[in-house]
């Protein structure tokens, strides 16, 4: 937490558009408007943020309008996401809707979810009957 | 020395001016009114908050390491990802708190009042929770090993998949709490109240079962309150883990469980409304039509390959659901749930209403969904 008093957000305020391209060395908070190619290691909408467009960035954590094509190595969802969009990454999470609540957690346009590595866990190869296994280029083959 | 006075961060807080990142170190601010406070990020390590009002402050992601909040009024307060590491919040009212990913360990809480507040995914190891009031708190998956919750009220609370290691529970509350797939290892549950408990999946020590005080006990995988067979709670527990209760409970009204081991091939199937379906099973080119309010659990080791599940239902995967090239592999349903170990690969048609997503952290998708 001694850091907290060194380190630097970028704020986009709610009010705020900005269309274009937006390379940060530090974290991204958006609570406005957004559209255009966004770069950086976080970015955080809030309720009222919105971004469309291509983003790459370490962490993504939305509760706003999102969409486009997102590269991120975690993202955390809530909100709404447009259509025609692609996530791509390491991990998505999405919470569980609490209990009594009514309104959906988060709302998906037509889009794609790209998330994890299923090849490290796929469940249907050793679990079929009569399958062989196939050696992946991770794995040692013996060699005579 | 602090960035501002005990006078100044009053006055600023009074005209809503913000103290985001400010250092407040060594500030006294017992009794304070920082109703609504802006104090995000701010380094609050070891400040006295004795008695303050805190009440819908924004207190997420600071540093209050060591802090004094003992009978501090912080409802609605909000302290996600903040670090309390060590702090005093004896007798604090947290109702309805969001404390989400906070840092509680060996925190103190005895007697605080947490109702519905939302504590999910907290690191409460070693956290002092004695005799504190928890009815309806939000608890999932958080990190509770060690903890000392003697006497602690957790009526309805949700601890799904909560690590509650070694925790003591002796004479604590957890009537109707839903502790599925959480983990009691070692845990003391001495002369604890566990009446309407919901306990699938859930590891615990058999033994310590005895010491539990309960009419009965909830081992359904969906909560739904069936009974599960068997005279103690140790048997119905047992025959949980073996699956038993599942399958005898063929013989019950819209639940069907599949086995692991079992291979369905080609297959069309229906299911009425609120049935539960389990599947443990491997399930290939099966076409699956749920009634309304069905619950489809998709097992750990449960793999459907190739099928096509239609219907207003409730999907929840923690297997993998792999569809062929026909799609889309889910129609119509109310909700879809990929759990940590899930995997889902292929495409989901939403029904006019939506469908209610939920995706856990590690879990593996491939995943198109269509309006």
């Amino acid at each position: 937490m001694s850091d907290n008093k060194t380190a630097k957000q970028t704020v986009v305020e709610n009010g705020t558009e900005f269309e274009g391209v937006m390379r940060s060395q530090c974290p991204v908070v958006v609570s406005g408007k957004v559209k255009g190619e966004v770069s950086a290691p976080e970015l955080t909408l809030t309720n009222d943020g919105n971004v469309q467009g291509k983003i790459k960035v370490k962490q993504l954590k939305s509760e706003g309008s999102l969409g486009g094509e997102i590269d991120a190595e975690s993202v955390e969802l809530s909100g709404s996401i447009s259509d025609n969009t692609v996530i791509r990454s390491a991990a998505l999470q999405v919470k569980l809707q609490e209990s009594g609540g009514n309104k959906l957690q988060v709302s998906f346009g037509n889009c794609e979810l790209q998330v994890g590595d299923p090849s490290k866990k796929s469940k249907s190869e050793t679990h079929s009957s009569g399958n062989k296994k196939e050696h992946t280029a991770q794995e040692p083959v013996a060699v005579n | 020395m602090a960035d501002y006075s005990r006078e100044a961060v009053l006055d600023r807080s009074k005209n809503g001016e913000s103290l985001e990142r400010a250092d407040l170190r060594d500030v006294v601010l017992s009794q304070a009114d920082l109703e609504s406070a802006n104090l995000r990020r701010a380094d609050l390590e070891g400040v006295n908050f004795e008695e303050a009002n805190l009440r819908n402050a924004n207190l997420s992601n600071a540093n209050l390491r060591d802090a004094y909040l003992a009978n501090a009024s912080l409802q609605g307060v909000n302290l996600q990802k903040a670090d309390l590491e060590g702090a005093n919040l004896e007798g604090a009212n947290l109702q309805n708190a969001d404390l989400s990913r906070a840092n509680l360990e060996g925190a103190s809480l005895e007697r605080a009042n947490l109702s519905g507040a939302r504590l999910n995914y907290a690191q409460m190891e070693a956290a002092n929770l004695g005799g504190a009031v928890l009815q309806h708190v939000q608890l999932a998956n958080a990190d509770l090993r060690d903890a000392y919750l003697g006497g602690a009220d957790f009526t309805d609370a949700n601890l799904n998949g909560a690590d509650l290691t070694k925790a003591n529970f002796e004479e604590a509350n957890l009537s109707g709490a839903d502790l599925r797939d959480a983990n009691l290892h070692n845990a003391k549950l001495n002369a604890t109240v566990m009446t309407g408990a919901k306990l699938h999946g859930c590891e615990l020590d058999v033994e310590n079962l005895v010491e539990v005080i309960a009419e009965w006990v909830d081992f359904a995988a969906n909560g739904n309150g069936e009974r599960t067979p068997g005279d103690t709670l140790a048997e119905q527990y047992q025959a949980m883990k073996s699956g038993a209760g599942q399958s005898s409970s063929g013989s019950q009204a819209g639940k069907r469980f599949f086995g692991q081991g079992d291979v369905l091939r080609n297959a069309a199937l229906e299911f009425g409304d609120k049935s539960v379906v389990e599947i443990e099973s491997r399930f290939e080119n099966c076409s699956i039509a749920l009634g309304t309010g069905a619950v489809l659990r998709l097992g750990k080791h449960g793999v459907m390959q190739g099928c096509q599940v239609v219907g207003f239902g409730e999907i929840d995967i923690h297997g993998e659901f792999k569809e062929n090239e026909k799609g889309p592999g889910i129609v119509g349903p109310k909700s879809v749930t990929v759990r940590k170990d899930g995997i889902m690969s292929g495409s989901v048609q939403q029904p006019p209403t939506m469908t209610e997503f939920a995706f856990e952290h590690g879990c593996v998708l491939r995943l198109k969904i269509q309006k």
